[in-house]
Protein backbone atom coordinates (compact mmCIF):
# COMPACT_ATOMS: atom_id res chain seq x y z
CA UNK A 1 0.00 0.00 0.00
CA UNK A 2 2.98 2.29 1.08
CA UNK A 3 4.18 1.19 -2.39
CA UNK A 4 0.93 2.12 -3.85
CA UNK A 5 0.70 5.82 -2.34
CA UNK A 6 3.90 6.57 -3.99
CA UNK A 7 2.95 5.53 -7.20
CA UNK A 8 0.05 7.54 -6.80
CA UNK A 9 2.18 10.73 -5.53
CA UNK A 10 4.77 10.28 -8.21
CA UNK A 11 1.32 9.55 -11.21
CA UNK A 12 0.09 12.51 -9.53
CA UNK A 13 3.06 15.02 -9.35
CA UNK A 14 4.69 14.21 -12.13
CA UNK A 15 1.43 14.43 -14.49
CA UNK A 16 1.73 16.91 -17.85
CA UNK A 17 0.53 20.12 -17.36
CA UNK A 18 -2.48 21.05 -19.02
CA UNK A 19 -2.07 24.26 -21.45
CA UNK A 20 -4.54 26.94 -21.30
CA UNK A 21 -7.26 26.99 -24.33
CA UNK A 22 -5.79 28.97 -27.14
CA UNK A 23 -7.47 32.03 -28.85
CA UNK A 24 -8.84 31.36 -32.15
CA UNK A 25 -6.71 32.58 -34.96
CA UNK A 26 -7.40 35.87 -36.21
CA UNK A 27 -7.67 34.73 -40.20
CA UNK A 28 -10.80 35.15 -42.40
CA UNK A 29 -12.64 32.61 -44.58
CA UNK A 30 -11.33 32.97 -47.93
CA UNK A 31 -13.59 33.10 -50.69
CA UNK A 32 -14.08 30.03 -52.50
CA UNK A 33 -14.20 29.72 -56.51
CA UNK A 34 -17.18 28.90 -57.98
CA UNK A 35 -18.52 27.97 -61.27
CA UNK A 36 -15.64 26.34 -62.50
CA UNK A 37 -15.68 25.31 -66.53
CA UNK A 38 -13.15 23.31 -67.85
CA UNK A 39 -13.03 23.35 -72.09
CA UNK A 40 -10.53 20.95 -73.94
CA UNK A 41 -8.71 21.99 -77.50
CA UNK A 42 -7.69 19.26 -79.18
CA UNK A 43 -4.24 19.31 -80.47
CA UNK A 44 -3.73 19.96 -84.55
CA UNK A 45 -3.26 16.95 -86.50
CA UNK A 46 0.77 15.45 -86.01
CA UNK A 47 0.68 17.22 -82.21
CA UNK A 48 0.03 15.56 -79.22
CA UNK A 49 0.15 18.16 -76.51
CA UNK A 50 -3.80 19.37 -75.40
CA UNK A 51 -4.78 22.66 -74.42
CA UNK A 52 -7.44 23.10 -71.24
CA UNK A 53 -8.58 26.14 -70.10
CA UNK A 54 -10.08 26.98 -67.23
CA UNK A 55 -12.20 29.41 -65.80
CA UNK A 56 -14.08 30.36 -62.37
CA UNK A 57 -15.73 32.94 -60.53
CA UNK A 58 -15.23 34.37 -56.67
CA UNK A 59 -17.36 36.38 -54.77
CA UNK A 60 -14.50 39.16 -53.67
CA UNK A 61 -11.75 38.62 -55.88
CA UNK A 62 -9.74 41.27 -54.08
CA UNK A 63 -9.36 39.01 -51.39
CA UNK A 64 -7.62 36.74 -52.99
CA UNK A 65 -2.97 36.69 -53.69
CA UNK A 66 -3.22 33.44 -55.59
CA UNK A 67 -5.40 30.72 -57.22
CA UNK A 68 -4.09 27.06 -56.99
CA UNK A 69 -4.90 24.41 -59.76
CA UNK A 70 -5.24 20.88 -59.20
CA UNK A 71 -5.80 17.75 -60.60
CA UNK A 72 -7.60 15.31 -58.31
CA UNK A 73 -7.07 11.85 -58.18
CA UNK A 74 -9.36 8.67 -57.28
CA UNK A 75 -8.48 8.54 -54.12
CA UNK A 76 -8.89 12.14 -53.01
CA UNK A 77 -5.38 12.96 -53.13
CA UNK A 78 -4.51 16.33 -55.38
CA UNK A 79 -1.87 17.22 -57.11
CA UNK A 80 -0.82 20.70 -57.88
CA UNK A 81 -0.95 21.35 -61.73
CA UNK A 82 -0.12 25.07 -61.55
CA UNK A 83 -1.12 28.31 -60.44
CA UNK A 84 -3.25 31.77 -61.41
CA UNK A 85 -3.03 35.37 -60.31
CA UNK A 86 -6.55 35.89 -62.65
CA UNK A 87 -9.68 34.03 -62.67
CA UNK A 88 -8.62 31.77 -65.75
CA UNK A 89 -5.75 29.64 -66.56
CA UNK A 90 -4.82 27.30 -69.44
CA UNK A 91 -2.73 24.24 -68.94
CA UNK A 92 -0.83 22.37 -71.97
CA UNK A 93 -0.91 18.81 -71.06
CA UNK A 94 0.74 15.70 -73.11
CA UNK A 95 -1.89 13.26 -73.79
CA UNK A 96 -5.60 13.58 -73.20
CA UNK A 97 -7.46 14.80 -69.75
CA UNK A 98 -10.79 13.02 -70.81
CA UNK A 99 -12.49 12.52 -67.23
CA UNK A 100 -9.58 14.04 -64.48
CA UNK A 101 -10.72 16.11 -61.94
CA UNK A 102 -9.68 19.44 -62.06
CA UNK A 103 -9.62 21.61 -58.84
CA UNK A 104 -9.00 25.35 -58.08
CA UNK A 105 -8.61 26.72 -54.84
CA UNK A 106 -8.49 30.30 -53.59
CA UNK A 107 -5.22 31.45 -51.28
CA UNK A 108 -6.09 34.60 -49.43
CA UNK A 109 -3.74 37.01 -48.87
CA UNK A 110 -3.25 35.84 -45.14
CA UNK A 111 -2.08 32.79 -46.78
CA UNK A 112 -5.05 30.50 -45.77
CA UNK A 113 -6.52 28.69 -48.55
CA UNK A 114 -9.90 27.94 -49.39
CA UNK A 115 -12.09 24.72 -50.22
CA UNK A 116 -11.77 23.36 -53.59
CA UNK A 117 -14.35 24.01 -56.74
CA UNK A 118 -14.06 20.78 -59.01
CA UNK A 119 -15.15 20.06 -62.38
CA UNK A 120 -14.65 17.43 -65.02
CA UNK A 121 -12.25 17.55 -68.29
CA UNK A 122 -14.46 17.09 -71.38
CA UNK B 1 -2.89 24.70 -4.15
CA UNK B 2 -3.24 21.31 -5.79
CA UNK B 3 -0.11 19.98 -3.30
CA UNK B 4 -1.11 21.93 -0.09
CA UNK B 5 -4.27 20.72 -0.45
CA UNK B 6 -2.97 17.26 -0.89
CA UNK B 7 -0.38 18.06 1.85
CA UNK B 8 -3.50 18.77 4.11
CA UNK B 9 -4.84 15.46 3.84
CA UNK B 10 -1.95 13.35 4.50
CA UNK B 11 -0.92 15.73 7.84
CA UNK B 12 -4.48 14.95 9.08
CA UNK B 13 -4.41 11.37 8.27
CA UNK B 14 -0.60 11.00 9.93
CA UNK B 15 -2.09 13.13 12.80
CA UNK B 16 -4.97 11.14 13.81
CA UNK B 17 -2.39 7.73 13.32
CA UNK B 18 0.11 9.35 16.13
CA UNK B 19 -2.87 10.56 18.25
CA UNK B 20 -4.56 6.94 18.45
CA UNK B 21 -1.14 5.07 18.50
CA UNK B 22 -0.67 7.28 21.18
CA UNK B 23 -3.37 5.97 23.89
CA UNK B 24 -3.27 2.39 22.09
CA UNK B 25 -2.37 -0.69 23.74
CA UNK B 26 0.38 -2.87 21.97
CA UNK B 27 -2.13 -4.94 19.93
CA UNK B 28 -4.00 -1.70 18.88
CA UNK B 29 -0.81 -0.28 17.54
CA UNK B 30 0.37 -3.01 15.75
CA UNK B 31 -3.74 -3.22 14.21
CA UNK B 32 -2.96 0.95 13.28
CA UNK B 33 0.43 -0.42 11.64
CA UNK B 34 -1.22 -2.89 9.68
CA UNK B 35 -4.16 -0.80 8.91
CA UNK B 36 -1.66 2.39 7.54
CA UNK B 37 -0.11 -0.33 5.42
CA UNK B 38 -2.36 -2.19 3.52
CA UNK B 39 -6.47 -0.65 4.13
CA UNK B 40 -8.54 -3.61 6.33
CA UNK B 41 -5.32 -5.35 7.69
CA UNK B 42 -5.67 -3.98 11.10
CA UNK B 43 -9.20 -4.54 11.07
CA UNK B 44 -8.63 -8.33 10.13
CA UNK B 45 -6.07 -8.69 13.30
CA UNK B 46 -8.95 -7.17 15.48
CA UNK B 47 -11.23 -9.71 14.40
CA UNK B 48 -13.78 -7.75 12.31
CA UNK B 49 -13.74 -9.56 9.09
CA UNK B 50 -16.77 -7.94 7.53
CA UNK B 51 -15.22 -4.29 8.24
CA UNK B 52 -12.21 -5.87 6.77
CA UNK B 53 -13.18 -6.85 3.04
CA UNK B 54 -14.84 -3.44 2.95
CA UNK B 55 -11.76 -1.39 3.79
CA UNK B 56 -9.42 -3.49 1.64
CA UNK B 57 -12.01 -3.51 -1.11
CA UNK B 58 -12.67 -0.41 -1.49
CA UNK B 59 -8.94 0.76 -0.98
CA UNK B 60 -8.25 -1.70 -4.33
CA UNK B 61 -10.99 -0.18 -6.03
CA UNK B 62 -10.28 3.23 -5.26
CA UNK B 63 -6.74 2.81 -5.82
CA UNK B 64 -6.71 1.12 -9.03
CA UNK B 65 -9.54 3.79 -10.37
CA UNK B 66 -7.17 6.53 -9.05
CA UNK B 67 -4.05 4.99 -11.30
CA UNK B 68 -5.97 4.27 -14.40
CA UNK B 69 -7.92 7.40 -14.10
CA UNK B 70 -4.47 9.59 -13.65
CA UNK B 71 -2.79 7.85 -16.88
CA UNK B 72 -6.24 8.31 -18.90
CA UNK B 73 -5.74 12.47 -17.79
CA UNK B 74 -1.95 12.55 -18.43
CA UNK B 75 -3.23 10.67 -21.82
CA UNK B 76 -6.05 13.67 -22.82
CA UNK B 77 -3.80 16.28 -21.56
CA UNK B 78 -0.94 14.91 -23.86
CA UNK B 79 -2.93 15.01 -26.64
CA UNK B 80 -4.34 18.53 -26.25
CA UNK B 81 -0.54 19.85 -26.05
CA UNK B 82 -0.08 18.19 -28.83
CA UNK B 83 -3.12 19.78 -31.01
CA UNK B 84 -2.50 22.90 -28.96
CA UNK B 85 1.17 23.49 -30.16
CA UNK B 86 0.09 22.25 -33.88
CA UNK B 87 -2.97 24.90 -33.91
CA UNK B 88 -0.79 27.87 -32.30
CA UNK B 89 2.10 27.09 -35.18
CA UNK B 90 -0.56 28.03 -37.75
CA UNK B 91 -0.23 31.55 -37.08
CA UNK B 92 3.93 31.57 -37.68
CA UNK B 93 3.22 29.09 -40.40
CA UNK B 94 0.98 31.73 -42.42
CA UNK B 95 3.25 34.68 -40.96
CA UNK B 96 6.59 32.86 -42.71
CA UNK B 97 4.17 32.32 -45.99
CA UNK B 98 3.64 28.92 -45.65
CA UNK B 99 -0.10 28.14 -47.49
CA UNK B 100 -2.46 26.35 -44.83
CA UNK B 101 -5.79 24.99 -46.27
CA UNK B 102 -8.71 26.79 -43.96
CA UNK B 103 -10.08 22.99 -42.97
CA UNK B 104 -7.12 21.91 -41.56
CA UNK B 105 -6.84 24.97 -39.32
CA UNK B 106 -11.03 24.60 -38.32
CA UNK B 107 -10.43 20.72 -38.17
CA UNK B 108 -7.04 20.78 -35.60
CA UNK B 109 -9.36 23.44 -33.87
CA UNK B 110 -12.48 21.05 -33.44
CA UNK B 111 -10.15 18.30 -32.33
CA UNK B 112 -8.20 20.59 -29.72
CA UNK B 113 -11.81 21.72 -28.70
CA UNK B 114 -12.77 17.87 -27.94
CA UNK B 115 -9.41 17.10 -26.41
CA UNK B 116 -10.02 19.84 -23.95
CA UNK B 117 -13.27 18.82 -22.81
CA UNK B 118 -11.87 15.09 -22.71
CA UNK B 119 -9.44 16.17 -20.68
CA UNK B 120 -11.22 17.99 -18.29
CA UNK B 121 -13.99 14.97 -17.71
CA UNK B 122 -10.71 13.03 -17.34
CA UNK B 123 -9.64 15.45 -15.09
CA UNK B 124 -13.49 15.26 -13.05
CA UNK B 125 -12.87 11.38 -12.74
CA UNK B 126 -8.86 11.31 -11.46
CA UNK B 127 -10.04 14.33 -8.77
CA UNK B 128 -13.38 12.02 -8.15
CA UNK B 129 -10.91 8.66 -7.70
CA UNK B 130 -8.51 10.96 -5.24
CA UNK B 131 -11.00 12.02 -3.11
CA UNK B 132 -12.55 8.38 -2.93
CA UNK B 133 -9.36 7.02 -1.70
CA UNK B 134 -8.38 9.26 0.78
CA UNK B 135 -11.97 8.79 2.33
CA UNK B 136 -11.42 5.09 2.37
CA UNK B 137 -7.46 5.61 3.40
CA UNK B 138 -8.62 7.91 6.85
CA UNK B 139 -11.98 6.14 7.34
CA UNK B 140 -10.25 2.63 7.47
CA UNK B 141 -7.56 4.22 10.32
CA UNK B 142 -10.08 6.19 12.41
CA UNK B 143 -12.02 2.78 12.63
CA UNK B 144 -8.79 1.05 13.34
CA UNK B 145 -8.25 3.60 16.16
CA UNK B 146 -11.76 3.62 17.84
CA UNK B 147 -12.13 -0.31 17.72
CA UNK B 148 -11.53 -3.07 19.99
CA UNK B 149 -10.08 -6.34 19.46
CA UNK B 150 -12.71 -8.77 18.94
CA UNK B 151 -12.40 -11.30 21.78
CA UNK B 152 -15.69 -13.41 20.96
CA UNK B 153 -17.40 -12.18 24.30
CA UNK B 154 -21.10 -10.89 24.51
CA UNK B 155 -22.58 -8.96 27.62
CA UNK B 156 -24.54 -11.40 29.68
CA UNK B 157 -27.48 -10.10 29.86
CA UNK B 158 -30.19 -10.80 32.42
CA UNK B 159 -32.78 -13.20 31.73
CA UNK B 160 -36.12 -10.93 32.03
CA UNK B 161 -37.77 -13.33 33.89
CA UNK B 162 -36.63 -14.77 36.97
CA UNK B 163 -37.53 -17.02 39.80
CA UNK B 164 -35.97 -17.86 43.06
CA UNK B 165 -36.68 -19.76 46.45
CA UNK B 166 -37.34 -18.22 49.56
CA UNK B 167 -38.14 -20.86 52.40
CA UNK B 168 -40.66 -23.19 51.42
CA UNK B 169 -42.14 -20.30 48.60
CA UNK B 170 -41.07 -19.68 45.46
CA UNK B 171 -40.90 -16.24 43.38
CA UNK B 172 -41.31 -15.32 40.22
CA UNK B 173 -40.07 -11.90 39.49
CA UNK B 174 -39.83 -9.62 36.09
CA UNK B 175 -37.00 -7.04 35.43
CA UNK B 176 -37.47 -4.19 33.05
CA UNK B 177 -34.74 -1.89 31.73
CA UNK B 178 -35.79 1.95 31.09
Amino acid sequence: MILGLLVVACTFFSCEERQDFPQPLAVSVPPKPYNLVVTSVEPAPGEIVWEYDLTWEVADPTAVKIYRIYIVGNSGLKEMAGTSEELQVALLWVGSLEGTVFGVSAVSVENVESDLATAVAP
Amino acid sequence: MRVRWFRGWIGSIAFAVLCGASTASAADTRAIIRSLLLPGSGQAQQGHYTKAAIFSGAAVVTGVGLVLSQVHYNQAVERFNGLRETYVGYEGNLQEGTVVPYSEITGTYSDMQAAYDDSETRENWRNTFMVAFIVTYAANLVDVILSKEDTGEREREEAPVGMELRGNDIRLYGTFHF
